[in-house]
């Protein structure tokens, strides 16, 4: 089962890629305002859900340490956070590539993408700390203190859009767009959330080793005095 | 101001390019490090 998942779920994220690819690129017809521009939106929309799923998973597995001392919690928090920066950072970089002939800007300090460099900045902090601290125990606690804190922004970024009316346009309602377009969105937020698992299947094993290796170690004691003959 | 953004293309192949191989260059990382873990090797960041 393990190796089929393995194996299995880059297959079938590559194939919903390449189907969201092609009726993305070449099958949903051009919007009436942005063009051709916003078939980004495709890979943006999808990397922003990614990177939101993967915080929020962190920062369940938080409590879930901070409630239980669960250390599988502690991995999971960990890798979900690596996959979440990761996310987090496509999403940017695609929304300034977007942003450059749409706005005319590669970046401006509107509250959404302030909210989401926040965000980016915060879980980038977060795996910088679990380097920092040595003992896994008190990394454990400060780090998922520090998560549940960092997803204080979530709810912000998320209702920025609503709360200030600035630059980024508010979420799109299926009502609103040709169907194609929902299912070109779709089949990529299939994709991605399929590589969201594969990736934190990957990154949670290799946080399991690393604490094996830490639990496994013997405990610093003073060596012991040789009797004198 | 009323109009369609005509053309763009250039951005939209960026995008896409910095999509598909960012995804693979994360994955291979991803898989080479779970392999190392796998195999018992010291994990960045553990005591030496």
């Amino acid at each position: 089962m393990q190796k089929a998942l393995d194996v299995g779920l880059p297959i079938v994220a590559i194939v919903f890629l390449v189907v969201g690819g092609v009726l993305g690129l070449t099958v949903a017809p051009a919007d009436k305002d942005m063009g051709d521009v916003y078939r980004i939106m495709y890979v943006h929309v999808p990397a922003a859900w990614a990177a939101l799923l993967a915080v929020t998973v962190t920062f369940v597995a938080s409590l879930v340490y901070l409630l239980k001392n669960n250390w599988h919690a502690d991995a999971l928090g960990e890798a979900s956070a690596e996959v979440g920066v990761f996310f987090g950072a496509l999403l940017i970089v695609l929304g300034s590539i977007w942003a450059r002939p749409t706005w005319g800007v590669w970046w401006d300090w509107d509250p959404r993408l302030t909210t989401a460099a926040i965000l980016l900045f915060a879980f980038a902090g977060y795996l910088a700390l679990r380097r920092f601290v040595d003992d896994p125990e008190r990394r454990a606690t400060w780090a998922a203190v520090a998560a549940i804190v960092a997803y204080v922004d979530v709810p912000i970024l998320w209702f920025s859009v609503r709360w200030w009316r600035t630059l980024h346009q508010i979420q799109n309602t299926g009502e609103s767009t040709h169907s194609v377009m929902t299912k070109s969105l779709l089949w990529n937020a299939l994709a991605f959330a399929l590589l969201y698992v594969w990736f934190v299947r990957l990154r949670y094993r290799v946080a399991l080793a690393r604490q094996a290796e830490e639990l496994a170690e013997p405990p610093e004691t003073e060596p012991a005095h040789t009797p004198a003959p | 101001m009323n109009g369609t953004i005509v053309g763009g293309w250039e951005y939209i192949w960026a995008a896409y390019l910095v999509t598909w191989g960012s995804l693979a260059l994360y994955a291979l990382s991803l898989v080479w490090r779970a392999r190392k873990a796998k195999s018992g090797e010291p994990q960045p960041g553990s005591k030496p």
